[in-house]
């Protein structure tokens, strides 16, 4: 519980929203990753690459996101209300009276405004028509004031800090820092026969940008994206959750590979570690469907980690899901026989 | 060649593979093709490749995976619940027979009947459709068909003589691509040319995006088949092509945009030699040859397609002779293009 709580902690030492990651805008390797030899790369893709001592070694490639949704402050009013505009998808209807972290020249708290139910029959001129941005009071009382603080292009989080309650950790950005963590706690002790690395990526939130122009340091062979997948609560859908609690799942697909993802499956069953199923068809909407088609074609599968109330204030998770997808990664990168998938039908070839 | 192999395009059409789980009709291929190449091998995304002599420079795909469902979930009564591989509109699914090869199990698609259904506004979708594998509780329909299998339409292809040679079946788009680009691997008049037959075009493109990218082509050709839509109380360009009506060469589709000069040579290479082909009529559709385009290489690209009734549903309807047109101008068009390359040279 300490280690995945103080990793959380550590992460959000510094901003990462979709599009202004500190990483990517500021060109410095923040902690964790500093201190485990990451590198950058020229869109603030963090790479961090284990080799084997094998030079025929096959290269696998695990990836997470890096970037979690939020806002950027897109100017002042004249009586101090911060106007923002969205970096990734919100559900509108559940801004209003939340609270937000601007990360200017100093942590400023902020609300997002709302009107009290006495009031709720005044319809507001924004109200009338489809309002992108919106509007967070930050208790300036002129835009004087609040340059002072903030300047247009900060970020902006949830304010929500993290609450570690009966093996649950209940926070912002855990879609996707609940991958992001799997996977250091599984690089700490992985020991594998094949070149493996990981790649934390940006813009996945706002296009998948990161990912179309990382730089690789050679030809992957085989690649996983993990990423949060829609925890089972009351009301959703069945055929497209999760269950808490049961393990990380791989994605059945009918656009990525499915000869990997049968794969995983048995490596799971061979490992003893949880594995669920989520079916797919017609897309996954993560990194992979554009990663699959880099470098001339790399077979990947998505691993999902069970996640409740995605992209509000209050993303659930289970350590036990954490702990789960780490085992996974490992008896991924352990395995001895990697899926066959080039083959060639004639003798002399 | 005036008759086609239709037992040849009977194997290939019946055969299961949707998009993502091809290798049963690649196998078929394989078996057909082996004999006749200098190279034959898969990537890894699963695309077979298939080259004769040195490869040449011109790259021509056919996309072998079809249209079908994937199991989701399941109701407590023990009927399955499931959505789309590919694009199947679910208006007219219920009662249509569905068959999960691996399994040996047949099903049926159901929706409350019209006679109980008093809601008939809201459009099917999805969620409002299950398939009745004859299982009486979630727990024995969960031990016949696991969650993630994939089921295609049970139709078995038919040849009949009306209409100058018709035939009907599932999966004609892309088999038909297929079953021509097996003929002209065997033909001996084409020396040296790259065939790929692509997996996943149907859930987005994606075999073929990659795949040009295995040699440096200045042509490219997709053959697929495009919907016909020639019906009763259907006219002028809404009904897109015409079925004995020859392959439809587009200028303009939903994706692409073809370059007008190659394409209107074509057209007057074809009918020199009295072949009909015809043009899309509206701007719909999309096919591989939108990524043959952004190959590296940046080959011409060329879209040719055979016209068929009814695709993406349970049975298609196709005219043999505009098969046999669509071959006879693709032999005319590789000719005209390999030559032409040579002259310029």
């Amino acid at each position: 519980m300490f280690e995945i709580a103080n990793l959380y902690r550590e992460l959000t030492q510094v901003p990462y929203v979709s599009g202004k990651e500190y990483p990517y805008f500021f060109g410095k390797i923040p902690l964790p990753f500093s201190s485990l030899g990451a590198r950058i790369d020229g869109v603030g893709n963090l790479w961090i690459s284990k080799k084997a001592s094998d030079p025929l070694a096959k290269n696998i490639l695990f990836e997470a996101h890096l970037d979690e949704i939020g806002f950027c402050v897109e100017g002042v009013t004249e009586n101090g209300f911060l106007h923002a505009l969205p970096c990734g998808g919100f559900d509108r209807s559940i801004l209003p009276g939340t609270e937000f972290t601007v990360h200017g020249k100093r942590k400023v708290r902020s609300i997002a405004i709302s009107v009290p139910p006495h009031l709720s029959k005044i319809k507001d001129d924004a109200s009338k028509k489809e309002e992108e941005g919106i509007y967070l009071d930050c208790g300036f009382a002129s835009k004087k004031e609040a340059f002072e603080s903030v300047s247009p292009g900060d970020s902006i989080t949830y304010a929500s800090d993290l609450i570690v309650q009966d093996g649950a950790f209940i926070g912002h950005g855990l879609d996707n820092k609940a991958s992001v963590i799997a996977l250091l706690l599984a690089l700490e002790k992985v020991s594998s026969p094949h070149n493996l690395h990981f790649l934390f990526s940006t813009g996945e939130e706002t296009g998948k940008r990161g990912i179309c122009c990382a730089d690789f340091p050679c030809k992957m062979d085989l690649a996983f994206v993990f990423d949060v997948g829609f925890g089972l609560s009351a009301d959703l859908d069945e055929t497209k959750c999760i269950q808490m609690g049961k393990g990380p799942s791989v994605s059945l697909t009918d656009t990525l590979s499915r000869t990997c993802e049968d794969w995983v499956i048995k490596i799971a069953q061979s490992a003893s570690t949880p594995l669920q199923t989520v079916c797919e068809p017609g897309g996954t909407g993560t990194n992979a469907t554009a990663l699959q088609l880099l470098q001339g074609g790399i077979p990947t599968a998505v691993i999902s980690l069970p996640l409740r109330y995605m992209h509000t204030a209050s993303e659930t998770v289970l350590e036990k899901d954490i702990f789960y997808t780490a085992d996974l990664v490992c008896a991924i990168a352990e395995a001895e026989q990697l899926p066959q998938l080039e083959v060639s039908y004639l003798e002399h070839d | 060649m005036n008759m086609i192999n239709f037992q040849l395009l009977k194997r290939l059409t019946e055969a299961f593979g949707p998009s993502g789980s091809e290798s049963e009709i690649k196998d078929l291929i394989v078996n057909d093709i082996r004999d006749h190449v200098s190279k034959l091998y898969t990537d890894s995304l699963g695309n077979l490749f298939a080259v004769k002599g040195n490869g040449g420079n011109l790259f021509i795909c056919a996309h072998m995976d079809e249209v079908a469902f994937m199991i989701t979930g399941y109701r407590s009564d023990g009927t399955l619940r499931f959505s789309q591989v590919g694009g199947i509109t679910p208006k007219s699914l219920p009662s249509k027979r569905v068959y999960f090869p691996k399994l040996n199990r047949f099903g049926i698609i159901g929706a409350a009947p019209i006679h109980l259904n008093k809601n008939t506004k809201q459009e099917l979708s999805y969620s409002d459709l299950y398939i009745d594998i004859g299982a009486f509780d979630k727990e024995s329909a969960i031990s016949l068909v696991p969650c993630g299998e994939v089921a295609v339409f049970d139709t078995k292809t038919e040849y009949f003589e009306q209409g100058g040679g018709i035939i009907m079946g599932k999966a004609i788009d892309d088999r038909l691509g297929c079953y021509l680009m097996c003929q002209l691997i065997k033909d001996p008049s084409i020396k040296n040319a790259t065939f790929v037959f692509t997996v996943q075009e149907e859930t987005g493109l994606i075999g073929a995006h990659c795949a040009p990218s295995c040699g440096n082509f200045d042509f490219g050709i997709a053959l697929d088949v495009t919907t016909a839509n020639d019906l009763p109380n259907i006219s002028g360009p809404n009904t897109i092509c015409k079925l004995r009506g020859g392959p439809v060469i587009s200028f303009i589709d939903g994706r692409t945009l073809y370059d007008n000069e190659a394409v209107s040579e074509i057209f007057s290479v074809l009918s020199r030699l009295n072949i009909p082909c015809q043009t899309k009529a509206k701007r719909v559709g999309g096919n591989e040859a939108f990524s043959i385009q952004n190959a590296p290489s940046a080959p011409l690209s060329i879209s040719v397609s055979v016209p068929c009734r009814y695709i993406h549903g349970p049975v298609g309807v196709l005219a043999q002779e505009d098969v046999l047109s669509t071959y006879n101008a693709l032999i005319a068009m590789i000719s005209h293009l390999q030559n032409k390359e040579e002259s310029d040279a």
